[in-house]
């Protein structure tokens, strides 16, 4: 017998329904192998459903917490406002010393258990690993890693239209008349600047006939894009000083070249050869990998969304692109499981979130944004890629052996984001947030709380679906006592909002408010919020409340194209869950993997860990 | 202030200017004041001048001092840290080079290790460490590496074991510098460039060596020509605030300049803008 091995496809958001579905009409023969092997099972999941959130509790067999990942978004105490949840920075304590980052996710993850028992691991892409866990083996980072300027992914939109604005979370550069241009890509700010200016990368471009061809400043220095397509990486150098400049690369999508030039330039990556901070362990897995297999994203959230969501690129290109990322994934999970020979393997396809998050609305006769006259093939592209991630599975259950325990799961499934609920319009509307000078929540009010009367609040709504008590001794202008006050307050609000009927579709939207105390336990539950609305299907928290703002109206359209989502009631959306061993049951908690993997390596699991193996014997 | 040195004898001003992967000594050039030094004779110590002045000095690994480690009460320690491994490597022109190069870089490797611990955990006023590695690294490998060299051989096994040592120390210089607090002066002091027992340069004068200086209140910032390594020392007094003594030879390189107020011109930023662009295309939100 050789060595037992464990080999785990993460597959971002499958949703249960299709992938049965699909299952039934014979298109998924890998994963229908894979059940006739062993066990297929709907998993529960994580409160939230949310990836950061839910592959936390996969790595460390424990509720959110035991690893204090409870959202993508956090709310700072001291100033209400939203902050990235994942990770933080740590200030530099003196002049010489470098900002570094901490990853904010606790609890003893499965590839930290299989080091202190000296079994290797190869963990591709998994969320919240950014910094990475030092490990015996190898890791790259994934969901968290951010772009060159800090954020989780910010392009730019070069235009010759002197009326076009800047959209969602994107820079705009206005290009001169002609043919012949000369321009810059935006990398970070370059903080010894007073007023901080962003660092510029000169670039030339010429129009040819239907290609653009630009002069990069980097390498390849010269490309030709065709026009409606994607360049591949360019990896470029912004000059901070004399002495230092920070590496990067970036791909460039040519729009159109008539009647005006326009492209886009993707959020800039780190290089993986010279990440800015580290995104692998050991720090230079990532360098010696793109050697071996080419350049690949490093971005986190690596599918461009944004510029999909913008309309810089139709559903087509946003295809490619996701593609590109796709193809870059699966080229490394099976250059890594051509070379994988003990212990625990892991990738992530995130794919399948990203598309279905904005291809939900062709799918969804009842989406505000469905269009009759769309055509059909675009929402097909789902069942396109669930394909292909069952050739992905297939393909792996090539390079498995009698002696691996082979899993693929998604970690939550996906529903449709027709309406939008303004939490903190609710908590106005019910006297429990107050705003200065008597005014009424209006658009005005799009972020971070302006104009709340904080002396006067008892709960705010920030992030995807939490709501906290504005407590005294914890928030900066915290009026509220633990005790029969704090209690009367989430009362009001689980009591008031469990069975809230949207007024206007007649749909009931909320089915029931958690207490954090019912769904939480361990260490980090005091940084949870303290209350989490459970939607039903349809319905997820306004893009306002997520950050801090409000809205006259209580339920709104989803009008973006970002039209699925899957932050409503977990229990609405499990994931999947396929492994080639007979399961003990088919009730499956996310929970459940960390000691299934760990039982199957003969590693004993960690006390804090909360599930149970799922194996038969 | 505080003084911290860090001696790299024997690095090449060639290659710290050359050579754009170090990032950390790039760092901290950009943050001070760096240049070629002219070589003298003598080399500079400051542990009897600050210990007139009643200032603790830890010095490690500086050759001349009889022990390699002041105080050798912190001996002991060390001991218990890395072992009792020799801070010497026996032969240089031995044949199995693979093993010196892996012996030095651990002999290298231990030292920065106790260099980070003594940096935490002890009191000091005044800080010297001296790496030892850098010197037989290049006395055995330069040839493997500098194509200028007659012996140098295209696509020889050990034409990085040089530039990788001098990536190594910039790692270890950056950790050193996540270490120090704002209120020490940071000298990164190469005495002379790079000597070879038959190399091309011998010659009577030994080839320049290279500063590196970072202080909140450094008046001066960028290249400096015509620095020697005669003007360090007053350089280091001037700037930690001590008197300088009337019998040492050099001048401050910042001599009668104003001081910069520590803190100066290292603002926090605007944070907000920063959490902000955090989120930037979570796509969520």
């Amino acid at each position: 017998m050789g060595k037992k091995k464990v080999v785990v496809i993460g597959l971002d958001g499958l949703e249960p329904s299709i992938v049965e579905a699909m299952l039934a009409k014979g298109e998924l023969p890998n994963l229908a192998r894979l059940r006739a092997m062993g066990s297929y099972t709907r998993m529960k999941t994580t409160y939230p459903a949310q990836t950061p959130v839910a592959w936390s509790s996969f790595a460390t067999g424990v509720n959110p917490g035991g690893h204090g990942i409870f959202d993508f978004i956090r709310r700072d105490p001291e100033t209400y406002l939203p902050d990235l949840a994942l990770s933080r920075f740590e200030r530099p304590k003196s002049m010489l010393a470098q900002p570094k980052v901490v990853s904010r996710r606790n609890g003893t993850a499965i590839w930290q258990q299989l080091t202190s028992a000296g079994i290797p691991s190869t963990v591709l892409r998994c969320p919240c690993t950014f910094p990475p866990d030092t490990i015996k083996g190898t890791m790259l980072a994934g969901v968290g890693v951010p772009d060159l300027r800090g954020g989780q992914g910010t392009g730019t939109f070069y235009t010759q239209d002197r009326n076009a604005v800047a959209k969602e979370n994107e820079r705009l550069v206005y290009l001169e008349s002609g043919d012949n241009l000369k321009s810059g890509i935006i990398g970070p700010r370059n903080p010894r600047l007073n007023p901080p200016d962003d660092i510029r990368c000169e670039i030339r471009l010429k129009r040819e006939g239907s290609n653009l061809r630009i002069e990069t400043g980097g390498t390849p220095a010269e490309i030709e894009v065709r026009e409606k397509s994607w360049s591949p990486w360019v990896k470029i150098k912004f000059k901070l000083s004399l002495l230092q400049s920070i590496p990067g690369m970036v791909r460039f999508y040519v729009r159109q070249l008539s009647p005006v030039i326009e492209f886009y330039v993707s959020p800039v990556n780190f290089d993986p050869a010279v990440p800015v901070f580290p995104i692998s362990s050991p720090p230079d897995y990532a360098k010696r990998l793109s050697e071996e297999i080419g350049l690949f994203s490093t971005l986190g959230m690596a599918e461009d969304h944004n510029g999909h969501n913008n309309g810089r690129f139709d559903e087509a290109d946003y295809f490619a692109q996701c593609a590109l990322v796709y193809d870059e994934r699966e080229k490394m999970m099976e250059h890594e499981l051509r070379r994988f020979s003990e212990g625990f393997f892991f990738v992530l396809f995130d794919t399948p979130d990203r598309l279905q998050h904005m291809l939900w609305r062709f799918r969804d006769p009842q989406h505000p944004g469905f269009n009759r006259d769309l055509p059909p093939e675009i929402g097909q592209q789902v069942d396109v890629l669930y394909r292909r991630c069952d050739e992905t599975v297939g393909r792996a259950m090539e390079r498995v052996d009698e002696d691996t325990l082979l899993i693929a799961l998604s970690d939550h499934g996906f529903n449709s984001f027709r309406r939008s609920f303004h939490t903190n319009t609710w908590l106005w509307q019910n006297g429990l947030l107050a705003l200065k000078g008597g005014k009424s929540p209006s658009q005005e009010i799009k972020e971070n709380f302006t104009g709340v009367d904080w002396s006067k609040t008892y709960a705010y709504a920030v992030g995807l679906g939490g709501i906290y008590l504005n407590k005294k001794g914890r928030e900066r202008n915290g009026i509220l006592e633990e005790g029969t006050e704090a209690e009367r307050v989430r009362n009001a609000i689980t009591g008031g909002m469990a069975g809230l009927i949207d007024p206007e579709t007649h749909a009931p939207g909320i089915r029931s408010v958690s207490r954090r105390e019912e769904i939480y336990s361990g260490p980090y539950v005091e940084e949870s919020p303290d209350l989490l609305i459970n939607f039903h299907p349809g319905f997820r928290v306004s893009w306002e409340t997520t950050v801090g703002g409000f809205s006259h109206r209580l339920f709104e359209d989803n009008t973006r194209r970002w039209s699925g989502d899957h932050i409503i009631d977990p229990d609405a959306v499990p994931g999947i869950l396929f492994m080639n061993q007979r399961a003990v049951n088919n009730h499956a908690n996310i929970l459940d993997l960390a000691p299934t993997i760990l039982r199957y390596l003969d590693v004993p699991p960690v006390e804090a860990m909360e599930g149970k193996s799922l194996l038969v014997a | 202030m505080k003084i911290c040195v860090l001696g790299l004898d024997g690095a090449a001003p060639e290659v710290i200017l050359h050579d754009e992967r170090l990032v950390n000594l790039r760092r901290l050039m950009d943050l001070g004041l760096y240049g070629r030094l002219q070589s003298a004779t003598t080399t500079f110590a400051l542990w009897d001048q600050l210990a007139r002045e009643g200032r603790k000095s830890i010095v490690v690994g500086v050759s001349g001092k009889d022990e390699f480690t002041d105080p050798a009460s912190i001996k002991a320690e060390i001991e218990q840290l890395v072992g009792n491994d020799p801070v010497d490597i026996k032969n240089l022109h031995t044949d199995r080079k693979d093993r010196l190069r892996d012996e030095i870089f651990a002999m290298s490797r231990r030292q920065w290790q106790v260099v980070r611990h003594l940096l935490t955990n002890h009191e000091w006023d005044y800080f010297h460490f001296v790496d030892i590695g850098l010197d037989p690294i290049q006395r055995s490998f330069w040839n493997h590496f500098d194509k200028c060299s007659a012996h140098y051989k295209h696509g020889n096994p050990y034409e990085n074991v040089v530039p990788d040592y001098y990536l190594w120390l910039d790692e270890q210089v950056g950790s050193v510098m996540d270490l120090l607090d704002e209120q020490t002066v940071l000298l990164v002091v190469s005495e002379s460039g790079v000597q070879l027992d038959d190399g091309p340069n011998v010659c009577d004068d030994a080839p320049d060596g290279m500063f590196l200086l970072a202080a909140p209140n450094c008046p001066l910032s960028g290249e400096y020509e015509g620095a020697r390594l005669l003007d360090i020392a007053p350089t280091l007094l001037d700037l930690a605030g001590y008197d300088i003594p009337d019998s040492m030879q050099g001048r401050s390189l910042v001599a009668g300049l104003e001081k910069k107020s520590a803190g100066d011109g290292f603002g926090s930023g605007d944070s907000e803008q920063l959490i902000h662009d955090r989120l930037a295309g979570l796509g969520y939100i």
